[in-house]
């Protein structure tokens, strides 16, 4: 209501209520009473004129925005007064609230983001036969059945080789077909996008072009010298730029595709008036015709058709997803645990403060002010601090959120994060504000109005809130143990990784990951001649003890999974088995100081034209041959050639490092490899690996100046298999940590309330000759009990709640790991006295005569 | 004197001030006083909850109100009745009598 108004109105009623009250004094004067008589019984009979005057204004509707108004300068005058109360309430929430933002961010960022593109609503991501990605031949089939008003197709986590002076660099590339641009709309920082007719073109990321090519205003037109050819920039992407491939996946450059080689991930526009399940229809009507025009064997590519919209849940499906997934919904969890503790700590200071205040709300209620009233109020007290909590945590959260754009991933691949605030975070935090400022209000409102009822009425009841308080505190601290196990869990899962035994050597090799110009080696037996001659050119260099060649690095590659019909000798009938593949070259086993327990391992003689052969690890030979000696036996994968085993290797780690007794199947590098541009060379080094990095590195060079070259230790490079366990320690471990601060301020303010209520109890058993070693006893037992109360209750909710998270841990490591318990438990015990320690003091200095004064 | 105020049949508040302002305007410590002379003492009412009553009666349109100044020539806000307030002290007044006589049935024959 308009404050001028509302003014008129007040005077109004207050000049009508002076008539009333004088009118009737005066008649009560002429019956025969003196003035200050008629004037008491005149007020009397009017009853409350606060009373009256609010329902007069609520007549009008107008009363709500009119207190909201006043209530609010009041909770700002309120809260003014109290500023240590404020600001403790305020951090709290400024850190549950801002952590919760920033995990909602980080979430909708990695899994939910939208990619840059016109009208993402109308784009679809298709998948055909099963696949995410098709050859050229089919895609061009797709393309011009007119299914789509345009099909576009990308090829992502493609290399180049970029020459800038004396250093080549690998790039990460996605190549893109002619029309990607066109039909996706992606918008530009400068320049324009690939298009029809561009062979030697490339539009550079904008992190390449800020660090690799200092940013330089006059980039377009600029040659890059990739894989030997120069290529012209024709356009700069936006710093927000966010790919088709989502995840924060950002490669350096997009390039067209210019041969018919490698498949392509496709990307449809929906017609106008086409929803994605009628495209899909006739999707798969175009994959049904493509199977008459190409006929192949073993697939039909109308048999698993989708038509998935670009963003959202439909992207969440299949591979390593669900276990990310899992892994934020855990976050989430956490930090929704987080902000509880810190609602019910701002529950507990409004709580301790509404004692303060009863004298407060008995008198406005004696003066005729509703409870609903007063508890209004108090909720826009809560309100207020929700809001400023809010602010403070968004502005946290923006901090937070600039670092995070600027980290750099350790993943083998470009990650770059762009996350913006936006309205869903602004809205998520209002939601979370006024939730938190129901949750944290309304329990304070109801009892202190409750209680201040009973103060009216001449009763004194402290001890019934004494026990809530109690429990609000045991509560918090139940939630933070089952944080703080969480996160103990998280960081002893970390420190086992790290100590875990990979199975192969991590101290004495190196590994230098070389990628050859595709077009300088035509064949597969190209590539085979260069890879054997660089593999004497490194056994020559000094401090080599032996060198290698390996299709995926142990722990570095999730590719190397394979599920296959695997038939042997004695298990005629094959057995379908999930295991890890390796193509490698001889010496692979000595290099990696994986033992070979039986038989040899590839020998040169293993080479293209000698009989198939094969090396397995032991638990793939139980499951194939039971105890039996697998030397000199056969087995058949799939539908291909036999091969022989000539060797069993000991189980060592392939992917991850928490896999045990993987089964493992290895084929002779000579025998298969040559297909990829992509080299893997592993070296063994006399003495320290690190002195080799700049000998291998030149070495390399020599073979292949045209090559890019990346030599590290393969210590550091096992950082990748770590991430996870690290990302999960982390996160869990400062999310417990800020949890038990804020439950630890949550008990001191309780037992510091809770001394000072009891001031003069204590003073009276000082003076009945209590020793100060027996008051302490008596708070620090309070203390105590609270927190025993809070771990016993705590204790049994993590262990039901942590057991599902058996699948994140590392094997051995059990979700109640006794160890990891008895560190909450030492942690919780020690936060709780030092949280007593302060009250208990200063209980034990009350002055007895003081105190008995007291009130 | 008997309370009757405290059990006056709930909106009767309305329909006695619509009937005392329809013989024309007054303030509101007049109002109450002849609700009180016209019921000879039976009736008084709670000024507490007259004022809210005739600022709800305001907001739905069946009263009007202006300053003018009063028999004592003070400032005082006289109140009256609208078309609207005619209308609903009709409808009112239909109402109370079915129910005065529906009660007067029941004493009667039960």
């Amino acid at each position: 209501m308009p404050l001028f108004k509302k003014a008129r109105f007040d005077a109004a009623l207050e000049e009508e209520m002076r008539l009333h009250l004088e009118t009737r004094a005066a008649e009560l004067i002429a019956g025969g009473l003196t003035e200050p008589e008629a004037w008491a019984q005149a007020r009397r009979e009017f009853g409350s004129p606060l009373r009256m005057a609010e329902e007069s204004r609520a007549a009008w509707g107008w009363t709500w925005l009119d207190d909201l108004w006043r209530d609010a300068r009041h909770a700002v005058r309120a809260l003014r007064r109290d500023w240590g109360f404020t600001a403790v309430a305020v951090a709290s929430l400024a850190l549950g609230i801002g952590v919760n933002t920033l995990v909602f961010s980080l979430t909708a960022e990695f899994l939910f983001s939208e990619p840059s593109v016109r009208e993402p609503g109308t784009l679809a991501e298709l998948v055909v036969g099963g696949d995410n990605q098709i050859p050229i031949r089919e895609y061009r089939f797709l393309r011009d059945a007119g299914v789509f008003e345009g099909l576009a197709g990308a090829n992502p986590m493609q290399e180049a080789n970029w020459r800038a002076g004396e250093t080549t660099r690998r790039l990460f590339v996605t190549r893109v077909t002619d029309n990607l641009f066109s039909v996706t709309g992606t918008p530009l920082l400068m320049g324009r996008g690939l298009a029809k007719n561009d062979v030697e073109a490339a539009v550079v990321s904008h992190r390449f072009w800020r660090t690799r090519l200092e940013g330089d205003p006059a980039v377009l037109g600029r040659a890059l010298a990739l894989d030997g050819r120069p290529h012209t920039i024709v356009g700069v992407l936006p710093e927000t730029h966010r790919t088709l491939t989502g995840f924060g996946y950002s490669p350096d450059l997009y390039l067209p595709i210019t041969l018919d080689r490698g498949r392509v991930a496709l990307y449809g526009r929906l017609p106008s008036g086409v929803d994605h399940a009628a495209a899909r229809e006739r999707l798969r009507a175009a994959c049904a015709e493509m199977d008459r025009v190409f006929p192949d064997g073993n697939r039909k590519w109308s048999s698993e058709v989708a038509v998935n919209r670009l963003a959202g849940i439909d992207r969440l499906r299949g591979g390593f997803l669900p276990t990310v997934s899992a892994f934020f919904a855990v976050l989430m969890g956490a930090v929704a645990l987080l902000l509880l503790i810190a609602c019910v700590n701002v529950a507990g200071l409004l709580l301790a403060r509404s004692a303060a205040r009863a004298q407060e709300f008995a008198i406005r209620m004696s003066i005729g002010a509703g409870r609903g009233r007063l508890i209004r109020q108090l909720l826009t007290e809560s309100l207020l601090l929700a809001l400023a909590g809010a602010a403070a945590g968004v502005a946290l959260n923006l901090l937070s959120a600039r670092l995070m754009n600027r980290a750099v991933f350790a993943l083998p691949f470009p990650v770059k994060l762009s996350i913006q605030p936006d309205l869903r975070l602004l809205l998520y935090a209002s939601a979370v504000a006024v939730a938190a400022a129901v949750v944290s209000g309304l329990l304070p409102a109801l009892r202190a109005t409750a209680v201040s009822a009973a103060i009216k009425s001449g009763e004194r009841q402290v001890s019934g809130r004494g026990r809530l308080r109690a429990a609000l505190v045991a509560g918090q601290l139940a939630v933070s143990v089952v944080m703080l196990a969480l996160a103990a869990l998280s960081v002893r899962n970390l420190t086992l990784a790290a100590r875990l035994d990979p199975g192969f050597d991590l101290r004495r090799t190196a590994w230098a990951q070389v990628r050859l110009v595709p077009e300088s080696y035509p064949t597969p037996e190209a590539v085979r001649a260069e890879v054997s001659s660089t593999l004497d050119r490194l056994r020559a260099t000094p401090g080599v003890a032996s060198a290698s060649v390996a299709y995926f690095v142990p722990l570095n590659d999730h590719f190397s999974s394979r599920a296959a019909m695997i038939y042997s000798d004695l298990l005629p009938r094959g057995e379908r088995i999930e295991h890890a593949w390796n193509a490698v070259t001889p010496d692979y086993f000595a290099t990696m100081a994986i033992p070979v327990l039986r038989g040899r391992e590839f020998t040169a003689g293993d080479r293209e034209g000698a009989p198939a052969v094969a090396v397995v690890n032991e638990a793939m030979s139980r499951k194939l041959f039971g105890a039996a000696d697998p030397v000199g036996r056969r087995i058949r994968i799939g539908e291909r050639a036999e091969r022989i085993v000539v060797g069993v290797a000991r189980n060592s780690k392939y992917s991850t490092l928490g896999e045990v007794d993987r089964p493992a199947l290895f084929e002779p590098w000579l025998q298969l490899g040559g297909g990829r541009a992509t080299l893997n060379y592993l070296v063994r080094a006399a003495g320290s690996p690190a002195a080799l990095v700049r000998p291998l590195n030149a070495a390399l060079l020599e073979a292949d100046p045209a090559s890019a070259i990346e030599v590290k230790l393969m210590s550091d490079a096992t950082a990748f298999a770590l991430l996870p366990s690290r990302a999960g320690a982390y996160f869990l471990g400062a999310i417990g940590l800020l949890g038990l601060a804020l439950a630890a301020v949550g008990l001191y303010g309780a037992l510091a309330y809770s001394t000072s209520r009891r001031t003069r109890e204590i003073g009276v058993r000082i003076a009945l000759g209590a020793t100060r070693g027996r008051v302490l006893r008596l708070v620090f037992g309070e203390g105590f009990a609270v927190v025993g109360g809070g771990l016993a209750l705590g204790l049994a909710a993590a262990l039901a709640i942590t057991r599902p998270l058996a699948r994140f841990l590392i094997p051995g490591l059990s979700p109640s790991d006794p160890t990891s318990y008895a560190a909450v438990c030492v942690v919780l015990a020690a936060v709780g006295a030092a949280a007593a320690l302060r009250p208990a003091l200063r209980a034990a200095r009350i002055d007895p005569m003081q105190a008995i004064r007291y009130e | 004197m008997p309370d009757l105020n405290q059990e006056l049949l709930p909106g009767t508040l309305y329909l006695l001030v619509l009937r005392t302002l329809s013989a024309g305007p007054l303030h509101g410590y007049a109002i109450a006083r002849r609700i009180q002379a016209v019921s000879r003492d039976a009736l008084r009412i709670e000024e507490g909850s007259l004022y809210p009553a005739l600022n709800r009666m305001l907001a739905k349109g069946w009263l009007a109100a202006e300053w003018g100044v009063s028999e004592t020539n003070r400032k005082a806000r006289f109140y009256r009745l609208t078309a609207a307030g005619r209308k609903q002290l009709q409808r009112e007044s239909a109402g109370f009598e079915r129910l005065v006589n529906a009660i007067g049935l029941v004493m009667k024959e039960a």
